[in-house]
């Protein structure tokens, strides 16, 4: 060792050294970066950066060992051989040059560590014939030894160098360049060392032998160019280091762009998060980096997620708030390698709106109850739950008693405004766990969970009718308004839940034709009585069809003269099973089904048909019901019957009630108008019960009032029904219209009316209804009286 | 504009049958909280009035804006603790009757007599009405400075 000390302190100029190891560092380092351009390169220019790295290396090889040779100060005339000088250069090249291109994408250790045996050897050749090259004026003796150890110690350190190069470890990757600039250096100092130089004089300098001067321009132009490339190199690599700040930074900014947060992760921790992704977490530019996921998406392991599939997943935020989150996971090529990117979305906006929208698809808009599809959906649950526990539930329905009145004469706001605080009464009126829900219009229906008897259910619906019962203040208004209310109640009234409705609906239409204002309970005869009028129903539809219907006449006579001036037409039912259906059994249902509409224009036209074949001074009565009158062509109709029949318009009465006059009264009054001016007598018949409002008479143009035979049936023992009888002729006397009084049973009857100035009296007393035929010999007989 | 301003002023008074169960202590008390809670909310919305009740029988007049009067009417009709509210009046006035007090509340004594009666008695809703809002009227005058929002005023 103390050779090699003495070697590198006296044989060896220090300036020189110095310089070659500046040298072999600006050219190593020039290499490389030209290297790692080449790598960034493509094509041609590539290949062409690869080749001046490897000449470059080859130079600085060679350069570092010929400063070494120059600073050498062996104490003789000193030359060197051109050949071999020339020789040792090309092999420096053409050794790295090989090594180089074969360690390219070598990852096996063992291979590279043999490249690099490959590389040492290459450098060793350069040296020993560099050395051979350096001819002296003396002989030279060699130390075996340390040419043993020198050499193969070195050319371990190539094959680490080459080793550690190759690592995907950067700072093991870091010592490759050290270890390989060691290496050359064991490899110089150890051949140098080893080499002893005797002066002979008598040894003479071949004539070839270049000397050190004309060497030293050479090298320096070699080391020159070296350093020109190391700035080349050095210009290349803060340009790619631009270059990739400025991607980098481009690549943020496209990030902070994108709506949904983003996250490049390495393994568990953050490296990047967007804007997004901190706007998300609520926390400042920057201080995501970092971060462990497990912080903002506990519960979720990233390594398992699978790629490209979305996750649900809750992120803390940085006020521990939990936010409701989708997480994708995506492998991406950013940079140098793959990465990881998590991919956040936040679900909030999208969970909201589907709430959003279930609110408004299971609720009323008006009063946000409940609406029916709700309703409907929460009772089947409860009708489904009831075979497991065994929980009775009731139904119950209400509707609004007069609400329609309110809506039509208060306006659609004001009724819509109490639709809302009949919401909040019934809320009120509830249990607990009860539920209201409104099924549209003024329909409401109340889901009682496990009522305590019927007697819960009862008092349930008490406080509904109290609550609703009660005054309305709206907009300085006072509102009075009922309810009526049906039950039914599972299972006593059924499980189904169509079956409960529908029971529930026959109790509410109960209550309602009980007086409203009430609560009825669903009973099986309510069913049953159902049952018997859909089967009405469907008959009468048949009967319609196949013209089973027949009039009657009873006949009006003059009281004073005794002689039949009219004839009241009565439909008969003649049902093939049942016989003779009284009017009063189908003329409601007729009414209600709108059936009365067909039934009621074949009357009409029956009766005059026959009429029109009586004596000329027999006029017909025909009774119209109050739906006929929403017909608009009614007038029509008549004029179309007397038109077919030819029977005098005078010879045709019509018999109204009350009620045709309580409905729209402009139209009623132009129908009517329209009548007259045909020439059609209108009666007013049932006069003196329900409201019997005198202006009635003074507005509509009757002919002839019919006195009701409530009043008759009690003459004339009853004072007070003698003077109201007596009053109403008088009245209608002055008023210029005929008096009929109807159901006139006995004779008494008969003379008290024909007494009091009556101008027409019917009833039994003359004869019952009778069927066409004995009308016609019934008129026959009395006439011939 | 400093005045108060009534031009909004809208009163409704109305008779109802107490529905609160138990002995005279709880009746008294359960009517005491209703007192407290209507002198904080009507209080808030500018309602005034006076709450009488005679044992059996609940007549309140509310006075204020016609929107607060319909809110507490409406929260009044809500209420289960009495039935058969009949409104006796209900329209728009220009002078408060029942001066300025949140609530204020009269307890009618047995010397009351005939008109009490009357309140209690008469099945004619009309008469009755007249008859106690004639007491209230004559309850709230007989003092009108010095009735205070929790003091009992006894004739």
């Amino acid at each position: 060792m103390q050779s090699v000390y003495t070697c590198l302190t006296q044989a060896h100029d220090h300036q020189l050294i110095v310089l070659a190891a500046g040298i072999c560092i600006v050219g190593v380092y020039g290499s490389f970066s030209v290297a790692t351009h080449a790598a960034r390169s493509e094509g041609r220019s590539a290949t062409l950066w690869a080749g001046a790295s490897i000449v470059a290396s080859g130079c600085t090889a060679w350069a570092t060992h010929m400063i070494g040779l120059l600073a050498f100060r062996p104490g003789m005339p000193a030359g060197f051989d051109p050949y071999l000088t020339a020789l040792s250069l090309l092999t420096a090249i053409a050794g790295i040059g090989v090594s180089v291109s074969l360690a390219i994408g070598q990852r096996r250790r063992t291979q590279r560590f043999l490249i690099g045996l490959l590389l040492g050897g290459s450098i060793g050749a350069l040296h020993y014939l560099g050395e051979a090259s350096y001819v002296v004026a003396g002989a030279v003796t060699w130390d075996p030894l340390l040419l043993a150890v020198s050499i193969p110690t070195s050319l371990l350190m190539f094959g680490m160098a080459m080793v550690v190069t190759g690592e995907r470890r950067r700072d093991l990757r870091r010592t490759g360049a050290p270890l390989l600039v060691a290496a050359i250096g064991v490899l110089h100092f150890g051949g140098m060392t080893a080499m002893t130089l005797t002066f002979d004089p008598a040894i003479l300098l071949p004539s070839q032998a270049v000397p050190p001067d004309v060497i030293a321009p050479i090298v320096a132009g070699v080391s020159l160019g070296l350093l020109i490339l190391a700035v080349v190199g050095l210009r290349l690599t803060l340009n790619a280091r631009a270059q990739a700040r400025r991607d980098q930074e481009r690549l943020r900014e496209l990030a902070n762009l994108a709506v949904e947060g983003l996250a490049v992760c390495d393994g568990e921790m953050i490296k990047i998060g967007n804007r997004s992704l901190e706007r998300l977490v609520g926390v400042g530019a920057g201080a995501l980096s970092g971060r462990r996921l497990s912080d903002l998406l506990p519960g979720l392991v990233v390594s398992t997620l699978p790629e490209r599939e979305e996750r649900e997943a809750d992120l803390i935020g940085a006020d521990g708030q939990r936010v409701s989150v989708r997480v994708l996971r995506n492998e991406v090529p950013l940079g140098s390698g793959r990465q990881t990117v998590l991919a956040v979305r936040d679900q909030r906006e999208r969970l909201q709106t589907e709430s959003q929208m279930r609110t408004l698809a299971y609720s009323d808009g008006l009063t946000g109850l409940p609406n029916r599809a709700r309703f409907h959906d929460l009772l089947t649950r409860h009708a489904a739950s009831y075979g497991v526990d065994d929980r009775t539930f009731a139904i119950l329905v209400l509707d609004l008693d007069r609400f329609k009145l309110v809506n039509d004469t208060l306006g659609h706001g004001l009724g819509d405004t109490l639709l809302c605080k009949v919401a909040q009464r019934l809320i009120k009126a509830l249990g607990e766990r009860d539920m209201v829900a409104r099924l549209g219009g003024d329909e409401f229906a109340i889901l009682q969970v496990d009522p305590v008897g019927p007697e819960a259910v009862e008092a349930l619906a008490a406080r509904i009718v109290e609550l609703i019962g009660r005054p309305f203040l709206i907009d300085g208004q006072l509102v009075n308004i009922g309810a009526s209310v049906g039950a039914a109640l599972a299972p006593a009234d059924g499980t189904e839940t169509s079956a409960l409705l529908r029971n529930a609906d026959l109790a509410l239409y109960k209550a309602k034709a009980d007086g409203k204002g009430t609560f009825r309970r669903f009973e099986p005869v309510l069913d049953a009585r159902v049952q018997a009028r859909r089967g009405l129903e469907v008959d009468l539809r048949r009967a319609i069809a196949v013209q089973e219907f027949e009039l009657h006449y009873q006949p009006l006579v003059d009281a004073r003269t005794g002689r039949i001036t009219a004839a009241e037409a009565l439909v008969r039912w003649r049902h093939p099973e049942r016989g003779l259906v009284s009017p009063a059994d189908f003329i409601p249902l007729a009414e209600e089904t709108g059936l009365i509409g067909p039934l009621g224009q074949w009357v009409l036209r029956t009766a005059c048909l026959q009429a029109a074949r009586w004596p000329s001074h027999i006029r017909v009565a025909v009774n119209l019901s109050p739906v006929q009158f929403r017909d608009l062509s009614l007038a029509e109709t008549v004029k179309a019957a007397l038109a077919a029949s030819g029977l005098a318009a005078d010879r045709l009465e019509l018999e109204i009630t009350e009620g045709v006059l309580l409905a729209d009264e402009e139209r009623t009054m132009a129908t009517l108008t329209r009548l007259r001016a045909a020439g059609v007598g209108i009666s007013m018949d049932d006069f003196g019960t329900g409201y019997s409002s005198l202006s009635y008479l003074r507005r509509f143009p009757f002919n002839k009032l019919k006195v009701d035979q409530s009043f008759v049936r009690q003459l004339p023992g009853d004072p007070e029904s003698a003077a109201i009888v007596r009053a109403i002729i008088t009245m209608g006397t002055c008023l210029g219209m005929t008096i009929t009084v109807e159901g006139v049973e006995t004779a008494e009857q008969f003379a008290f009316t024909a007494a009091s100035g009556c101008d027409q009296v019917q009833g039994y007393h003359i004869s019952r209804p009778l069927p066409v035929t004995e009308f016609l010999s019934f008129v026959e007989a009395r006439e011939a009286a | 504009m400093t005045e108060p301003d009534h031009t909004d002023l809208f009163r409704l008074v109305y008779r109802s049958r107490s529905a609160i169960g138990g002995d005279a202590e709880e009746v008294h008390r359960q009517v005491d909280k209703i007192l407290t809670v209507s002198r904080s909310r009507n209080g808030q919305a500018g309602v005034t009035g006076a709450l009488m009740f005679t044992g059996l029988f609940f007549v309140q007049a509310l006075e204020g804006p016609a929107t607060a009067v319909e809110a507490a009417f409406d929260r009044i009709c809500c209420d289960l603790r009495h039935t058969g509210i009949e409104v006796v009046e209900c329209g728009p006035v220009l002078e408060p009757a029942f001066g300025e007090w949140s609530m204020s509340h009269l307890v009618p004594t047995a010397d009351a007599g005939a008109l009490l009666n009357r309140v209690e008695h008469d099945t004619e809703l009309a008469d009755a009405a007249v008859a106690a809002m004639k007491l209230m009227i004559a309850l709230i005058r007989f003092e009108p400075h010095a009735i205070g929002p929790t003091r009992q005023l006894v004739v």
